[in-house]
């Protein structure tokens, strides 16, 4: 049992590592940003060309993904998000206009990479990051260190996230800004720099997220952010959007889910049910475990 | 492919006849790959090479048999693929062939219980645990402690290997895509699994490198040996390797280029006056004459290949054939 809560934990930080920066720019931005695959599969990448090509250790390549991805993704929204926002008449049109590009985006990223690597995977060794298994309480308890690695900075980085929504003026500004970022403005907030930095955290957070499941994964393929795409809207769904707790306590709940089902169950029913639960939910709490509170004024 | 073009061309072998190949991804989606199969019936193509996908070939199949273009499909193991007497012929012998190679290696390491871990999702890796092999560990004795499929995209295999390891059988077997055998044997390996790991043909050099000596002695069963000492297979290996900068060519490039070969023996065979019906009985003489290519030497029953395969181990670093018992 212990074994099965560790590959849980294992599981639900890969969701919760995932899943951050999307529930950011979609809880602040209205983005529901369906490029976020394209740019944690840029992360993997770096996993893979600095590691395996100019042998960089993780302690710089980490850094190096993070800032490359959160530059693609500010690039994305002073080009394009920003821009159909200021075009758009009203917040749907505004939020469906930057759907249909963000998946527009993630094809133009994914075509650019399956053309340069002909559509292969690449693969990294286990040795190219020393990755190795570590054994706790007589072996009863196996986790490699990348997977250990993994569940300590997704704790870590969901408390941190949620000191700094709720307790920096940064946070406070990014908390108002998704509400009313009209007033917001008018109360000497600027807009855009707030939303571009929002940008540059998601972003960043796809980098470090795909050079973390780059290398547990073991290999780097043009089209792998996509599946996670799909869990991480389940887990946002589940925790409620908006909430970083809300996608932390989503994250782990599905994973125990699908451990549980796969070690108990029929494991090749591991989606329908781990979605059913979601369904089910979505029945007793219609706006996810943790929804953000909103209030309107008449 | 364009090996294969180049050494026909080199050799002669149709004269002043050249084959030029036009090459359309279908980006693995099935609607794409009708659509291309369908273009390409519309115009002067004399010959398709299918679709790889097993989904997309059972697609495409109907539409060139409608179409009446001959079309040579490798790998697209499936069922459905090939209809005896029609235009289409495939040039990778199904795995369900070679399994009782691996089957009969299992039992000759004294393997009394495997457990299966395969891509439900993938028509082609479903069928061989779930069809292919449970029969074949019946007759040999051996006892299927347990079944477990994953989707593509599983991003992690630790709930598996747990479930594994518990049961601690004497092999398991993994039937996956090319991205999935290392992070699952990794995920065996570090959940404490000591016994013999087996698979299909998505086991390759390149895609156990990510395991490493973590995937020592895995064996698998493929149609392609690159250490055979058959003529036209060391031809081919050496030349690939020059053409490619030392890469060793793995079982798709082997098929590839006896596909090729097939076509141009089929063209050899044309009579009379040359159309696509003319080609079809063309490649049916020559597919039933067979002929030595770079897997040996293809033997076609019904339009399709036939062969008992080839097992194979890796060390850590390299592959190597395991001798037939």
């Amino acid at each position: 049992m212990i074994q099965v809560i560790a590959d849980s934990l294992s599981l639900g930080s890969v969701y919760v590592l995932f899943s951050l920066g999307l529930s950011l720019s979609w809880s602040v931005l209205g983005l529901l940003n369906l490029a976020y695959g394209a740019q944690f599969m840029l992360g993997a990448y770096f996993a893979y060309l600095f590691g395996g090509h100019v042998h960089a250790s993780l302690l710089v390549v980490l850094p190096v993904a993070v800032v490359a991805v959160a530059a693609t993704s500010v690039i994305a929204d002073y080009f394009v998000f920003r821009r159909l926002r200021v075009r758009a008449g009203t917040p749907v049109e505004s939020e469906l206009a930057m759907l249909v590009a963000s998946i527009g985006l993630a094809a133009v990223a994914e075509t650019i990479v399956q053309n340069a690597t002909a559509g292969n995977s690449e693969f990294i060794p286990s040795s190219t990051y020393k990755v190795r298994t570590l054994g706790f309480g007589g072996s009863t308890l196996h986790i490699t260190n990348i997977q250990l690695l993994m569940t300590v900075v997704a704790i870590a980085l969901t408390i941190a996230f949620a000191a700094f929504v709720k307790w920096t003026r940064f946070g406070r500004a990014m908390r108002a800004a998704a509400v009313d970022p009209a007033t917001c403005e008018l109360l000497g907030v600027n807009a855009n720099r707030l939303f571009s930095v929002t940008m540059a955290i998601s972003g960043g957070m796809a980098g470090l997220a795909g050079v973390l499941l780059g290398i547990d994964l073991t290999n780097v393929q043009f089209q792998m952010g996509d599946p996670l795409v799909t869990k991480a809207f389940a887990v946002i769904i589940i925790g409620g959007v908006g909430s970083i707790a809300g996608a932390a306590v989503g994250g782990y709940l599905l994973a125990f889910a699908e451990t549980l089902v796969v070690v108990y169950g029929p494991s090749t029913y591991q989606d329908a049910i781990s979605f059913a639960l979601i369904i089910i939910v979505l029945l007793v709490r219609p706006t996810g475990l943790f929804a953000q509170r909103r209030w309107q004024r008449s | 492919m364009n090996l294969a073009v180049k050494a026909i061309a080199a050799s002669h072998m149709l004269g002043s006849t050249q084959i030029q190949i036009t090459y359309k991804d279908t980006q693995t989606t099935q609607s794409l790959a009708v659509s291309e199969a369908s273009a390409a019936a519309d115009t002067n193509t004399d010959a398709i090479f299918g679709p790889v996908l097993s989904t997309e070939a059972v697609a495409v199949a109907p539409i060139v048999e409608s179409a009446k273009i001959p079309t040579i499909f490798t790998q697209a193991g499936g069922p459905g693929v090939v209809t005896p007497g029609g235009y289409v012929f495939r040039v990778t012998a199904p795995q369900s062939e070679y399994q009782p190679k691996m089957v009969a290696y299992l039992k000759s390491k004294g393997v009394k219980t495997v457990t299966m871990l395969f891509d439900a999702t993938v028509p082609t890796t479903a069928g061989i645990a779930q069809t292919t092999l449970p029969p074949l560990f019946k007759t040999a004795g051996i006892t299927i402690k347990g079944s477990y499929g994953w989707s593509e995209g599983t991003s992690d295999f630790a709930s598996y290997a747990t479930k594994v390891a518990a049961e601690n059988p004497d092999a398991v077997g993994v039937e996956g895509i090319t991205t999935e055998p290392s992070p699952v044997i990794i995920a065996l390996r570090n959940a404490g699994y000591k016994g013999i790991i087996f698979g299909g043909t998505s086991f390759q050099a390149f895609t156990l490198k990510a395991a490493g000596q973590q995937a020592k002695g895995v064996v698998w069963a493929t149609d392609f040996d690159q250490n055979s000492t058959f003529p036209q297979t060391a031809a081919f290996v050496k030349a690939y390797e020059a053409a490619y900068g030392g890469a060793a060519p793995l079982d798709y490039a082997a098929e590839g280029y006896d596909a090729v070969y097939l076509l141009a023996y089929g063209l050899k065979d044309v009579t009379g006056t040359f159309s696509r019906t003319a080609l079809q009985a063309g490649l049916a003489e020559a597919a039933k004459a067979g002929f030595s290519g770079a897997l040996g030497m293809d033997v076609f029953v019904n339009q399709d290949l036939t062969e008992t395969g080839y097992l194979q181990t890796y060390t850590g670093s390299a592959v190597e054939t395991v001798p037939s018992s």
